[in-house]
């Protein structure tokens, strides 16, 4: 759709940490758990509880910051956040406002074969509300609420991005992208559909050319990398006929309708909320020495784009299937630590990257289940393979044998033995299983010999039914060839 | 300096609401308390950081370990409304 | 009443030891005179006597064994009511948490506790320690044991009236612009607020975090000395709290005269709104260490005279925020409503008491958008001056002196307009901007016999030469008496 807007787009995300206990006190982040179970006074606002900070929380947003090629500031700030809510247990957000701990920073994707950067703002530390459960279906027309708060705590990074994204595919694109940095880099799940990773988008549009940018929409509600393209796609048409019938966007909240597929205007305040921000004094301002921003740097992983940029500049693969082995960090690391198995090569990449692809998406799509639940290990593939490289069994024989690697967890060579797989490649063994089938097919035997070629797939055929698909297919062909030759059809 | 309605504004925003008494005399009082502030606006401020903590120290920081969390008596034994292991407000409408 | 009741903490430890009475008497005599006195002086607004005894007894016990947890095992202490305590009320005074029980206890109670002390009781105090006169408690107002038609001061007027009536040795209370130091001087006892981040938070139901300091009153300067060595150091549960150097020396070091000692007056608080008597009295005591051999510089601080109003800004701001959970969802008065909003507002309005609410609506409007920069922002800036300014004069000076309060305890209801009621702490709020230890303790007696307190200001964490000139005054003073 080509049109005469440009379309602007800024997201702010927010991410969950991985941090094993809460952001200001002890109580485990466990998803799940039963209601308030993970509870303590400190969580629960009880008068006089007081927050320390956990030093895992800060390591992991200097870590997010460094992956978002972000600015660490040596000097952090916590403020208080006001504002009443009954899922927010001390009636303010512990959160960083002039001082957050990440500055600007710059992320880089890809998109249809061409890479793109969106410039993050800031990104900042805080913590999580808990959570409301609505009597009936929603909020609205429930009688009464339920708060459960064994959320209220979490660590959050709350990221804040430039406007930067040129269209819905841009920005999809681009929170894959930044999802994918976070997951490598182990801070966070970012699982959309339990909330550790929430987006809330920032639209306008303007005439090309033109300088100022006009009202934006933001729009919440979004519970999947899906529903923000498409609700961003439906935005650019909305806020376009208004345009085109020369009217004016009112700069809003807008709520996705997942359903209708439609936004919708929220009621709009009369005046934007009233935070208070001010410092905490409860707690101290925070100092990130060089030294730790240093050994954080130091363990950081390779990351997914240079990760990509490094696959296709070693073992020659597509944009396509680097970008499949990338976009998932266990994938990837399965990837190279199979090659180490198997073999560092152009040809042994492009095998195991095809049964990466192939097979085992094929099974975890059919099983339902992740990349890292998988059973099969990296070696095992990787001696599979080798198995047969060395002609110890044949290729739909290794698919058979990878299915129950899949499934059991079992050496491929276990299973070869168990199951009888090897490939027979005994001359005697397969010319008596040759033998026995030209004489009991004597018809076609002439039939080949009076010239009808095309009938030597069906002896191949009737070898391998025999054999259970486990004879040597070049020997077959070869000793096959031989014995139809010969002049009274034996060998 | 500061208006009734003010004062109503106010105290909305920190959820509290007042009776004609009270308005009217928390605007006499905050009127006077601020006319007196006012002498502070002379005091030259310029290029001077402002101090959250009269004792400055920085850093304060915990291990991530996971500690005692309340059993569920303890987190309820003050809770005006409990059900089901969750509180109970009453209905939420969206502002 | 017995006599032994108006013995130090220091002299009842050695009494303990030396088996010349046990815990369980203590207490019970302790208790027997809060029986008799309590109708009248309404200090406690919970008493925890069974627990008391029981503790008595395990302390006598111990002490049967030789194992003592420390020499102050089985003394008897009483807690400001917004010390949170494990399964006993903890109301702040207020309506709001009347029936508010913690499932927790602050780490000063947790440090008593280890160290053998009894608890009797939580005392009376201002709504969420807000007030100088313990007359916005919700429930009653406690009277001035030297003179009952007077107030006790506050907001900690329970444990300063409790401690001036003989109904416990020591007291908790807590200070965030002279909560300690006020009430100590209206009833005649010695009030000690230690530097910030000396005593840890954890617990004390918050008024202002940035200014609030849990402080003691005792009838000696040893004791609050001792206490100070009880309950001070490092709390990893506050992130506010310091690590204090080794203060084991302390209770010994106290006995040092003001000899060589440069002890400042500071002039602006002595202006017009101090009275007479008071100013006398001071004056007097501040000849008596020059007396004593201490060098006395009259030094001026311009920004005392802009403290109370920078105070106010900042304390008040916080209260807002810290004062935001009390909402009806998870503890405290709930008042039923249709909706959430109506349930926090009616809850909130009804829970909260005026000055509460007067000091929420300031605290609000100085933080809100288009105020913040010029009350707020302005405010914090004052304090770096000010800071800046003490840090000077403390180059110059090892202590400095103030009267602690302009007038001796006034009458119930005779302040009525809140700007009056917030000239009492005058002289107190700057030492809680600047953070620094200050002590209040009786200097004399005016017309009607109500104690006058003076107020010494120390360095940053140099309580032993505060408590050191504290201690010289307070013999000078006894001489005085004796003769």
């Amino acid at each position: 759709m080509s049109s005469k807007y440009e379309v602007i787009i800024g997201l702010e995300i927010h991410v969950e940490l991985l941090t094993k206990s809460k952001i200001f006190c002890g109580c485990k982040t466990d998803f799940g758990a039963s209601p308030n179970s993970q509870c303590c006074p400190i969580c629960l606002g009880l008068p006089g509880t007081l927050p320390v900070l956990n030093a895992k929380a800060v390591e992991y947003a200097i870590r997010a910051g460094l992956g978002l090629n972000c600015e660490i500031a040596e000097y952090s700030v916590f403020d208080r956040k006001n504002y009443f809510y009954p899922d927010l247990a001390k009636a303010y957000q512990t959160s960083q406002s002039d001082y957050p701990i990440c500055g600007k920073g710059r992320v880089y994707y890809d998109l249809d074969q061409e890479r793109y950067s969106c410039g993050i703002t800031r990104a900042h530390l805080e913590e999580e509300a808990g959570k409301l459960v609505h009597s009936g279906d929603s909020i609205i027309g429930s009688s009464y609420s339920l708060v459960d708060y064994n959320r209220a705590g979490i660590p959050l990074i709350e990221i804040v991005t430039e406007p930067d994204l040129r269209s819905p595919q841009q920005a999809k694109a681009f929170l894959e992208q930044l999802k994918n940095i976070l997951q490598y880099l182990e801070v966070s799940d970012c699982r959309m559909e339990e909330g550790s990773l929430r987006c809330d988008a920032n639209i306008s549009l303007r005439p090309f050319g033109e300088q100022d940018f006009r009202p934006k929409v933001e729009i919440k509600n979004l519970n999947s990398f899906r529903a923000v393209e498409r609700a961003l796609e439906y935005e650019v048409q909305r806020q376009t006929a208004i345009y085109d019938q020369n009217e004016r966007v009112i700069q809003e909240t807008r709520t996705w309708d997942e359903n209708r597929g439609v936004t919708v205007s929220m009621r709009s305040k009369e005046e934007a909320e009233d935070y208070r921000y001010f410092p905490e004094p409860d707690l101290v301002p925070l100092i990130i020495s060089t030294e730790w921003i240093e050994e954080v740097k130091k363990d950081m992983p390779e990351l997914p784009l240079a990760k990509k940029d490094r696959l296709i500049e070693q073992y020659a693969l597509s944009d396509y299937d680097a970008n499949l082995i990338v976009s998932d960090k266990n994938i990837a690391a399965f990837f190279e630590e199979t090659l180490t198995i198997y073999g560092e090569s152009v040809e042994k990449a492009k095998t195991v990257t095809n049964w990466l692809t192939g097979e085992f998406f094929r099974l975890l799509n059919s099983e339902g289940i992740e990349s890292k639940d998988s059973k099969v290990t990296p070696k095992a593939l990787g001696d599979l393979l080798k198995a047969v490289d060395e002609q110890v069994i044949n290729g739909k024989i290794a698919k058979e044998v990878f299915e129950e690697m899949f499934l059991t967890g079992k050496d491929p060579s276990q299973i070869i033995e168990e199951r009888g797989l090897q490939q027979i490649s005994d001359p005697a063994q397969l010319l008596a299983v040759i033998e026995r089938i030209l004489e009991s097919n004597q018809k076609n035997v002439e039939e080949y010999k009076a010239g009808k070629e095309k009938i030597f797939g069906f002896f191949v055929g009737q070898v391998m039914k025999e054999t259970k698909g486990k004879a040597n297919p070049a020997l077959v062909n070869q000793l096959l060839k031989q014995a139809l030759d010969s002049t009274d059809g034996r060998a | 300096m500061i208006t009734k309605d003010e004062i109503i504004k106010i105290a909305e925003l920190a959820r509290l609401e007042l009776t004609e008494g009270e308005v009217e005399k928390y605007h006499k009082d905050l009127n006077a308390i601020l006319a007196g502030m006012k002498k502070l606006e002379s005091i030259d401020t310029s290029n001077i950081d402002g101090t959250t903590h009269a004792v400055t120290h920085f850093s304060v920081l915990r291990s991530d370990e996971i500690g005692e969390s309340l059993p569920h008596e303890e987190v309820f034994k003050n809770a005006p409304e409990e059900s089901n292991g969750y509180f109970r407000v009453p209905r939420i409408m969206e502002e | 009443m017995d006599k032994i009741l108006t013995n130090t903490a220091t002299e009842l430890s050695k009494k303990l030891e030396s088996g010349e009475i046990t815990s369980v008497q203590l207490v019970a005599k302790y208790l027997e005179h809060i029986e008799e006195i309590e109708p009248t002086i309404k200090a406690f607004i919970t008493i925890t006597k069974e627990q008391a005894l029981r503790d008595a007894q395990a302390s006598d016990q111990r002490r049967k064994e030789g194992k003592p947890l420390s020499k102050w095992d089985g003394i008897p202490i009483a807690l400001k009511d917004n010390l949170s305590t494990k399964g006993v009320k903890t109301t702040c005074g207020s309506l709001m948490l009347e029936n508010y029980i913690p499932p927790y206890d602050a780490t000063v109670v947790e440090r008593l506790k280890n160290n053998g002390l009894i608890i009797l009781g939580k005392t009376n105090m201002d709504e969420f320690a807000m007030g100088s006169s313990t007359e916005s408690s919700a429930f009653y107002p406690t009277r001035n044991p030297k003179n009952i038609s007077k107030v006790p001061g506050g907001s900690s007027g329970g444990s300063a009236a409790c401690v001036a009536a003989y109904e416990v040795p020591w007291a908790l209370g807590t200070d965030t612009g002279g909560s300690v130091r006020g009430p100590a001087s209206f009833c005649g006892v010695i009030g000690l607020k230690p530097t910030y981040g000396s005593v840890s938070r954890y617990g004390v139901v918050s008024y202002a975090s940035s200014l609030d300091q849990v402080g003691w009153f005792t009838r000696s300067v040893g004791d609050a000395a001792a206490l100070f060595q009880l309950i001070s150091g490092y709390d990893p549960k506050d992130s506010t709290s310091v690590k204090v150097e080794d203060i084991s020396s302390l209770e010994s070091s106290v006995t040092g005269g003001v000899e060589g000692l440069t002890i400042g007056v500071i002039k602006e608080c002595f202006g017009e709104e101090l009275n007479p008597q008071v100013c006398r009295s001071v004056r007097a005591s501040v000849e008596k260490l020059k007396e004593a051999g201490a060098n006395i510089v009259e030094i001026s601080l311009p920004f005392a005279d802009i403290a109370i109003e920078t105070y106010y800004i900042i304390s008040t701001a916080e209260a807002s925020s810290n004062l935001a959970r009390f909402d009806g969802v998870r503890y405290g008065l709930r008042v039923p409503a249709e909706d959430v909003v109506s349930m926090f507002t009616k809850t909130r309005s009804q829970g909260f008491g005026e000055e509460v609410k007067r000091r929420i609506i300031l605290g609000t409007h100085v933080l809100s958008a288009g105020n913040y920069d010029k009350y707020y922002r302005k405010a914090q800036k004052i304090r770096t001056a000010m800071k800046k300014e003490f840090t000077k004069v403390f180059e110059q000076v090892d202590l400095l002196i103030t009267p602690t309060t302009p007038t001796t305890a006034f009458g119930f209801g005779e302040k009525q307009d809140p700007l009056h009621m917030y000239i009492t702490d005058i002289y107190t709020v700057i030492v809680n901007l600047i953070g620094a230890p200050a002590i209040s303790l009786p200097c004399g007696l005016d017309k009607e016999s109500m104690p006058i307190g003076l107020q010494i200001i120390g360095k940053h964490f140099d309580e032993k030469t505060l408590l050191q000139a504290a201690h010289t005054l307070e013999n000078l003073l006894d001489q005085e008496v004796e003769m």
